[in-house]
């Protein structure tokens, strides 16, 4: 009898962690690993966010990372790294691709492209001599074509 | 009288050879380092690539001398050095390094681009690759619009990590240019044939900074290379060409 009821709460301990997360909790290191809200919020905000063709084991996943790292380090640190990982090239790249639709866009956003070409040319002027030639160049290019559609508006 | 006289003026400049047709020389630096100027045949590169690729991602100049190009600049991987970097290849045959000073017989190397005398080699390679295309009267002798709408040439237009991954263009409306006061029939102009070479940049606004309709001008400017001029008598079909433009027969 008192195997069977060991086996019981073995089988219910498995059944929490494989569904909703909760440890197996074997040992103190473990236990206080686990932050005390975890449990208590993962089923109710996992299911609900998760994609309706999401795995059968996502739910498992998803609270055992996302509650211990997400609020202490993305708000504080992601703007920054974005500003330094979108290097000049890729808002040249970013920019310039969008010269063969600019005939569909509205002057505003034609406008905004011009004021991004203006805020990148100081990065490019930093390379070195034949790299700053030539992109330059190509800049001025994408930007003269942008302004030129923004002046070629019906009205204008 | 103003017609004929830029169109006589344009046809004594543009009774080349036909493989002499859009040559370029190029020299800005080359006497200094030593060496024959650059001889650049427009007709081995429209063959193979847009004139956007090279004018637009690449970035050469529209006008000759103008982009001041060092082999230090190809050395590393930009103007000719874009393709030409031993390692790019072209229908599975590598492009020869231009300015790489590692081939062992270097002048040989230098005079593939660096000519210092007629090359033969290049004259009978045209007249192989001419003898497949559509033919014209004019230029060159080739069509090539005809030789790209048929497939026979399909000229490369992207090339990896030096252009943009973009949309296919949408070409704009073809539109009428009135020849006012001259007794010629209209220009048609088509967007959508010069988009497929030249994309917008290559026109837009450096050749043609201006509305529809907004400026006049005249055969006289095209002659000076102005306009249509900056392309036409030079690379593309010859200003003399008068009914490939304006088609309505009347000239």
């Amino acid at each position: 009898m008192r195997n069977t009821e060991k086996s019981l709460a073995i089988a219910l301990a498995i059944t929490l962690s494989v569904f909703f997360g909760m440890p197996l909790l074997t040992d103190g290191a473990s236990a206080a690993t686990v932050p005390a809200t975890a449990p208590a919020t993962a089923p109710a905000t996992a299911p609900a966010t998760a994609p309706a063709n999401a795995p059968a084991n996502a739910p498992a996943t998803v609270p055992a990372t996302v509650p211990a790292t997400a609020p202490a380090t993305v708000p504080a640190t992601a703007p920054a790294t974005a500003d330094t990982q979108v290097d000049w090239k890729t808002e040249f790249e970013d920019i310039c691709s969008k010269t063969q639709d600019s005939m569909s866009f509205t002057t505003e956003e034609l406008k905004s492209l011009v004021d991004r070409c203006d805020a990148l040319k100081p990065r490019i002027e930093k390379l070195d001599e034949t790299e700053r030639k030539v992109y330059l160049r190509r800049l001025q290019m994408c930007r003269d074509l942008l302004v030129f559609v923004i002046e070629s508006k019906p009205g204008k | 009288m103003l017609i004929l006289a830029a169109v006589d003026e344009a046809h004594a400049k543009s009774i080349a050879a036909p493989q002499d047709y859009g040559k370029v020389i190029i020299a800005n630096y080359s006497a200094r380092a030593g060496l024959a100027p650059v001889v650049f045949n427009h007709w081995v590169h429209r063959a193979r690539y847009t004139c956007r690729l090279c004018h637009v991602d690449i970035g050469f100049a529209m006008a000759k001398n103008a982009t001041a190009i060092t082999a230090a600049a190809n050395k590393k991987g930009l103007y000719c050095g874009a393709c030409h970097n031993g390692k790019r290849t072209y229908n599975g045959k590598i492009i020869f390094a231009s300015c790489s000073g590692t081939t062992a017989r270097k002048n040989a190397a230098c005079e593939r681009c660096h000519s210092p005398k007629k090359s033969t080699v290049q004259e009978r390679d045209f007249k192989s690759f001419a003898e497949k295309m559509p033919r014209n009267t004019s230029g060159n002798g080739i069509d090539w619009e005809a030789a790209e709408s048929s497939g026979r040439i399909k000229p490369i237009d992207v090339l990896e990590g030096v252009s943009i991954q973009k949309p296919r263009i949408k070409a704009q409306k073809d539109f009428v240019i009135e020849s006012k006061g001259t007794g010629t029939s209209a220009v048609v102009f088509s967007h959508k044939k010069h988009a497929v070479w030249n994309g917008c940049e290559v026109c837009h606004p450096d050749i043609f900074p201006i509305k529809k309709g907004a400026t006049k001008y005249t055969m006289r400017e095209l002659e000076k290379g102005e306009y249509c001029g900056v392309c036409h008598d030079k690379v593309a079909f010859p200003i003399v060409d008068c009914r490939r433009c304006h088609t309505g027969g009347k000239i």
